[in-house]
């Protein structure tokens, strides 16, 4: 397990406004949190947190919840913090899309130039059936407005899929969406494994009717979430498609360029492909606390109250959430030996953690994952015999 | 992108020597992408096998 030296790059999430949101996606796992609802991040809790990681550049990423609700005067407090940090900073938002304006965007380009964006987006159709709002309406239509708004100000940003049940049968629509947005340059398939979710919905405050339980299948699954097997296959089918369309003139496919990536000794720094992980992300919520990476399930992640951080950040990761180290250095040791270790690189820790004791799902998780890995690199080395002519 | 890396051979063969910013000017969640500008520095230390 490697954990970040000092003056290392770190990637913080900072969720200004906790997990409160517009939206009300059903798979949400901040809503499956029983976080307090502490209004908006102290400007002082970034403060310290930010002097704790001195020397370290940070790739700053807003996040939720909605980032978006927070007003446009606490992010000119948040930002003025981010640039009295002593090493470099890069500053993006991951936003659902529907809050953004010609007017808001403008105004937050006006507090950070070069702010980055990130649009979730499940695609049109059925594809989005999990992302609805409050009153279990559909929300594609907002989310492709906010992308068009950035269209039309010629600003680049990437694109998120969540990777669920309403995705299979759907790749081609959801790729052809993204493509036709100007700004969109990129799109990352993000699995939703969901497995032995042990929290019901029904317990979090403020959900629509028709997310206050969790539905089971005999596999342990949420209703909602695909197998390992089947995010393969979902990766496989985009990647034909973003090939043989030629879609990849124009559009970073992830995980698949992550996998070239890797397979040719580099590292994209996505953390599923990397040996950079979940020690490397920390995450600020609006109550104070920073905890590591929030894939986690609980509060196993929790690393202490910003406040009383005194500490250089890297002992604190170090000392922190011990047991939960303990256990991914387990995983990865299970890593030693297997034929693929070099591109897998240990793949997504809190996926395999949710897999726990099962010998059977952990396994089911590596083959699926070595057929994903082995498949992109029949794919880039033009064996696979889909012709891009 | 260039006319070469329009061809399926020039964006693998970009991709192979890392020259394609996945992501590193543009935020995810869950990656640990260094800010841009810092990629090389960060690839000179050894990141192959650090367990």
């Amino acid at each position: 397990m490697r954990y970040p030296s000092s003056r290392e790059p770190i990637s913080l999430l900072i969720k200004p406004a906790g997990s409160r949101c517009n939206l009300d996606c059903l798979y949400c796992y901040d809503k499956r949190r029983d976080l307090a609802d502490g209004g908006y991040l102290k400007v002082e809790d970034l403060r310290s947190l930010l002097s704790s990681c001195s020397g370290h550049p940070l790739n700053v990423t807003f996040h939720g919840g909605e980032p978006l609700v927070t007003p446009d005067h606490k992010f000119a407090e948040y930002f003025a913090e981010l640039r009295n940090h002593d090493a470099p900073v890069t500053v993006g938002v991951v936003t659902n899309g529907t809050l953004l304006s010609k007017r808001r965007v403008e105004s937050l380009l006006s507090l950070w130039p070069g702010l980055g964006f990130a649009i979730s987006y499940d695609g049109p159709g059925t594809g989005s059936h999990y992302r609805v709002d409050f009153r279990a309406r559909p929300t594609h239509t907002a989310v492709e407005r906010g992308m068009r708004v950035l269209d039309d100000l010629d600003i680049q940003y990437s694109v998120m899929s969540v990777m669920t049940q309403a995705t299979l049968g759907n790749e081609a629509e959801l790729l052809e969406s993204v493509a036709s947005h100007k700004g969109a340059q990129s799109l990352r398939l993000l699995p939703c494994l969901d497995f032995a979710v042990s929290q019901s919905n029904a317990g979090a405050r403020f959900r629509s009717p028709n997310t206050l339980e969790i539905l089971r299948n005999q596999s342990g699954q949420a209703s909602w979430a695909v197998s390992p097997e089947e995010y393969t296959s979902l990766v496989k089918t985009f990647a034909r498609i973003w090939k043989n369309k030629r879609f990849f003139e124009r559009l970073v496919l992830e995980p698949i360029t992550s996998v070239i990536v890797s397979d040719a000794g580099g590292d994209s720094g996505y953390t599923d492909f990397s040996w950079r992980k979940q020690a490397y992300v920390l995450v600020l919520s609006s109550s104070g606390v920073v905890s590591t990476s929030d894939e986690f399930e609980g509060s196993s992640a929790e690393l202490a109250a910003a406040e009383d951080i005194s500490q250089p950040i890297t002992e604190v990761i170090r000392s922190r959430p011990q047991d939960l180290w303990l256990q991914c250095e387990r995983l990865l040791e299970a890593c030693k030996g297997c034929s693929h270790r070099a591109v897998c690189r240990g793949g997504n820790l809190p996926d395999r953690l949710a897999y726990g004791a099962d010998a059977e799902m952990q396994e089911r998780y590596c083959s699926a994952r070595k057929d994903l890995i082995d498949s992109v690199i029949e794919m880039s080395n033009n064996t696979d015999g889909v012709s891009t002519n | 992108m260039s006319a070469e890396e329009k061809s399926w051979e020039g964006y693998v063969e970009k991709a192979r020597r890392a020259g394609l910013d996945v992501d590193t000017d543009m935020p995810t969640a869950h990656t640990t992408s260094a800010p841009a500008g810092l990629v090389e520095r960060v690839q000179e230390q050894p990141l192959d096998d650090e367990q």
